[in-house]
């Protein structure tokens, strides 16, 4: 096949990074407080990530650009449906690659163990290439969907309709609950009216399953761990409905007194302007916009007034005073 | 004790409390709960996105009695609500500034939940006494003021240094500021701009040009007005928020084009604006 000529250089293309640091698992003894690492149940459940790593790290590499590069080859590879490729069907594949850039990319793949050749088939996608396909596709519609509850609820209800513990699921619906919760405050905290406006949609594209979280929740009966979870759930689901109605009223307060600084203002100005103004100016204006605040009124108990004199006065002043002998 | 009798409790005991603190307001039965024994005392619950805080407040129909007077209820006096002014422009305002930052991608919102945009601000007391000491007196007095707005919970922080307290937000109405800076600040500000970038150069001892001044000049010129007509670098670097390197150049030639007038030397320097 004739190859794409272009007249941009072509700059070297991303090398692996150096080899790693392998000492995995039989290693781990000298960072634990514990002799074996199986004595952490932690530790014990991640066990079997450990070939991950090696994957992981080639994926990565050195740059992001190289990274995009070694996902792409994944994607067109997978995407094209062949189980195996002679270097001509690699190079149609592959020819949004400059030559030498293609050339040095199925080399590395080869390297890391992605692509496998055999000499009836040709270059084909390894079960580890494979793996790293199915991790980045996962990950990519974890980025497109976020905190989002459909996953979880598949999950949930996949559980439930094979007979299987719901538990884990339940208790990953229920850490995402708690991401929307929690994203509800961090929006609030940014005081932007875009941001406020986004996690609006987002809540409620979510809340939207509600329904169908009760109607699944109400299917949990067997476990008592599981039931409690389902509790949990119900009423974080009550809790982000609540706290969306903040979100709402949080827009449109921060729609109404938003005030976008021009070119070349500054805070200081602004300061410096309002403080040039006269006494009666001032006191107008704060008198006109403060509200009919509630004062607490002085509560005193007892022992709270004890403990704080005590903390407060030496001891001597806190004894009654003796009576002059007679 | 059931939920909405601990929140209704605890918020007419102290005032305010953290938002984080009643994660129970969250259910829109409880909050409905604490709304309605609330309005029965004559108290609404009160709320902004700008406060980590939520509190209680007079419901409207206690406050719109005509002998009711707010300045009165908050036990505070003239010069207390202009320092609330003053103060509020300095430590929350910057808070509704924040609309000019270029919004976050959807993914960079799912990998990096938002960031608190807002540090708290602070205001120390000298800065409020050059400032206001011919309108509200002397350091004592100032600080006898800043004192009573403490206890009251509009401000806090200790000594020297002034911080917003839960009250500058939940007891001042941010419209009613926002609207007063947009009417009357802003508008003064911007046409000093317009006179600074329009000022002909027809001064004593300036370049014949009348080209109107842009930019950083006219910034440099509008900031030495408003400081009385003259400016150590280091103020005009701060507040412009432009390095002293740069400022040096733009004050160069505004020297030379007879605009700024130069005295001292190094660390003593300052810059005065040319009377025309």
């Amino acid at each position: 096949m004739k190859e794409k000529t272009s007249s941009r250089k072509t700059e070297p293309y991303d090398p692996l990074p150096p080899d790693p640091d392998r000492r995995g698992w039989n290693a781990l003894a000298g960072w634990l407080a514990q002799p074996a690492p199986e004595e952490a149940p932690p530790l014990a459940a991640v066990r079997e990530l450990e070939p991950l790593q090696s994957l992981l790290h080639a994926l990565a590499g050195r740059s992001a650009r190289g990274f995009l590069i070694r996902s792409a080859v994944l994607e067109a590879l997978v995407q094209s449906t062949r189980p195996g490729f002679s270097q001509e069907d690699l190079d149609r594949a592959l020819d949004w690659l400059t030559g030498p850039v293609r050339k040095e990319v199925i080399q590395q793949l080869h390297q890391v163990g992605w692509l496998g050749f055999d000499p009836d088939a040709g270059h084909f996608l390894t079960e580890a290439g494979r793996c790293v396909y199915e991790m980045l596709a996962f990950l990519r519609q974890l980025l497109l969907e976020g905190n989002s509850l459909p996953p979880a609820i598949r999950v949930v209800r996949l559980a439930l309709d094979g007979g299987l513990d719901p538990l884990g699921p339940l208790q990953s619906l229920r850490l995402r609950l708690l991401g929307l919760r929690q994203e509800i405050d961090s929006a609030m905290a940014t005081y932007s009216e875009a941001v406020l406006r986004r996690t609006a949609e987002r809540i409620g594209s979510n809340l939207k399953h509600s329904d169908e979280i009760r109607t699944l929740l109400d299917m949990v009966q067997d476990l008592s761990a599981a039931r409690e979870v389902a509790g949990e759930i119900r009423t974080l689901l009550a809790r982000v409905h609540g706290a969306s109605a903040w979100l709402a009223a949080a827009i449109e307060e921060v729609r109404r007194q938003s005030v976008p600084l021009e070119a070349g203002l500054t805070l200081e100005d602004i300061f410096q302007e309002a403080a040039r103004r006269s006494r009666e100016e001032l006191a107008a204006v704060g008198r006109a916009a403060l509200l009919p605040v509630f004062i607490p009124p002085p509560l005193v108990q007892t022992e709270a007034l004890i403990r704080v004199a005590m903390s407060r006065l030496p001891l001597s002043a806190l004894r009654p005073p003796e009576e002059p002998e007679s | 004790m059931d939920k909405a009798a601990v929140i209704c409790a605890r918020l007419i005991r102290e005032g305010s409390v953290r938002r984080a603190a009643l994660p129970d307001l969250d259910l829109l039965d409880v909050r409905q709960e604490v709304e309605q024994r609330l309005r029965w005392v004559g108290l609404v619950l009160s709320f902004t996105v700008y406060s980590e805080h939520v509190g209680v407040r007079l419901s409207s129909e206690v406050a719109a009695d005509p002998a009711f007077d707010k300045a009165t209820n908050a036990g505070i006096g003239e010069d207390h609500c202009a320092l609330l002014a003053i103060c509020w422009v300095r430590l929350v305002f910057p808070k509704r500034t924040r609309g000019t930052l270029p919004e976050p991608p959807d993914w960079a919102l799912f990998l990096h939940r938002p960031r608190r945009w807002y540090q708290p601000v602070q205001l120390p007391l000298d800065v409020l006494h050059r400032l206001q000491s011919s309108a509200l007196g002397g350091r004592g007095r100032i600080r006898n003021l800043t004192s009573k707005l403490r206890q009251s919970n509009f401000l806090s922080g200790q000594g020297e240094i002034i911080l917003e307290g839960p009250l500058l937000e939940l007891g001042i109405d941010g419209e009613v500021m926002v609207d007063s800076i947009r009417r009357s600040i802003l508008p003064a500000l911007q046409g000093e701009r317009d006179r600074d970038e329009m000022e002909p150069g027809a001064g004593e001892g300036r370049s014949e040009a009348a080209v109107p001044l842009q930019g950083l000049e006219a910034q440099v010129l509008a900031v030495l007005r408003r400081r009385g007509g003259s400016a150590a670098m280091g103020e005009l670097s701060r507040v412009i928020e432009s390095p002293a390197v740069r400022l040096r150049k733009v004050l160069r030639s505004l020297e030379d084009a007879g605009y700024v007038r130069r005295t001292g030397d190094r660390a003593s320097t300052r810059y005065h604006l040319v009377v025309r």
